[in-house]
């Protein structure tokens, strides 16, 4: 069951990931287009979404099961990602936000910038999460403190 | 001492990953209130009629008190010129209140935070820009260059004094709050009932608008009736 669910949320996982990648990069496109700034001053927005990337390419690489099979890690990774998926929509499509309708591009910038040092806590937790879960005690250790253990209670 | 700090790592990714949980969890139904917030919509009682006919019925009284002039029956001291032009202020005025924008934004069932954002911006762009500070903002001032009516000239302090008043009123201030509904703000059904609820004491402030307004312009009009009335 443990090991269904954990499938599931990792294939749910990646396409939350690309959702929130192309919903943050059109956001902030369009952010930058208003103001007139040079797209590479959002870079910052987007350096752990890159960072993320490669850790879990790393993962996919080296079957990383410490990481892949974390339950709380896949299921708090869906959550960030549908968050940062739910307030991007939010900001294209909710009319109800007075701002959005006042620019002619329908969008709520400014409830999107509030929501960026959210968003990059998020990433950043998910990346420094992930690399520490990447460290894992090796099978043979494993076994050795299990001998020892038992050795231990005989005598 | 390495299988300690890896499972000192494992301790402090899984901390992380509980505060990131707890943060995620909390922005993501937030964010669902947050939507149940700004959709609120507020119907507006009708058992006195809609503020539409409330309004208009002032309107008319206010334009038969306009009316009570006329050129050839006019027998009184003041100047013909004079007489007109106040005349003209309040139909000009009066013409803004009978707009089929005005007409749509007043008549409807339901407000949303929009509609109200809408009904306020026609109060402050056509009701305080074109009638009372290009209209009727000159009859406040004791030298009007173009009326010289001795008699308007002693009760111009106090329509000035309105209409200071009119114009001060917290109407940026309320548009400003309803700009502003895209930042999440932690109010619940208790701190609604008691304090503010966005969409309707919005729609109520800005009725209330209208409503001095017009309140204004008909003690302006009775005033110009008692004078084309006495003579």
């Amino acid at each position: 069951m443990k090991k269904i669910l954990n499938i599931l949320f990792y294939i749910l996982q990646l396409v939350l990931f690309v959702a929130a990648f192309a919903l943050t990069l059109v956001v902030m496109i369009q952010m930058n287009r208003r103001l007139e700034k040079s797209f590479m001053t959002t870079i910052n927005v987007f350096v752990p979404f890159g960072i993320l990337l490669v850790l879990l390419m790393l993962n996919m690489i080296f079957n990383q099961k410490t990481v892949r099979d974390n339950i709380l890690y896949n299921i708090t990774s869906n959550l960030s990602f549908a968050t940062i998926v739910i307030v991007a929509l939010r900001a294209m499509f909710d009319n109800h936000l007075i701002i959005s309708t006042l620019n002619s591009y329908h969008m709520d910038f400014n409830f999107f910038a509030n929501f960026l040092p959210f968003l990059k806590i998020m990433l950043y937790g998910l990346c420094i999460s992930n690399v520490l879960l990447m460290f894992h005690i090796s099978q043979k250790n494993n076994d050795k403190g299990k001998k020892r253990k038992k050795s231990v209670q005989n005598s | 001492m390495k299988d300690f700090l890896i499972e000192y790592a494992h301790i402090v990714a899984t901390t992380i990953l509980g505060l990131l949980f707890g943060l995620s969890f909390f922005l993501l139904f937030l964010n669902f209130y947050h939507y149940k917030e700004v959709t609120t919509t507020y119907q507006p009682s009708t058992e006195n009629g809609t503020a539409y006919e409330q309004f208009m019925k002032e309107v008319q009284e206010i334009k038969e008190n306009a009316n009570t002039y006329s050129q050839k029956t006019y027998k009184g001291q003041e100047e013909v010129f004079d007489m007109l032009n106040m005349q003209t202020k309040i139909q000009m005025c009066l013409k803004l209140y009978e707009t089929d924008e005005l007409k749509a934004l007043l008549t409807k069932e339901t407000y949303t935070v929009n509609d109200v954002y809408e009904l306020a911006s026609y109060y402050q762009n056509e009701i305080l820009n074109d009638c009372i500070v290009i209209q009727m903002y000159n009859l406040g001032s004791e030298e009007s260059p173009s009326i010289n009516s001795p008699r308007l000239r002693a009760i111009s302090p106090f329509l000035k004094l309105e209409m200071d008043q009119l114009l001060s009123e917290g109407l940026g201030y309320l548009k400003n709050n309803m700009k502003n509904n895209d930042i999440y703000y932690f109010s619940n059904d208790d701190s609604k009932t008691g304090v503010f609820e966005l969409t309707k004491n919005s729609y109520l402030e800005v009725v209330n608008y209208y409503r001095h307004s017009l309140a204004f312009l008909k003690n302006f009009s009775q005033w110009y009736k008692n004078l084309a009335i006495g003579g």
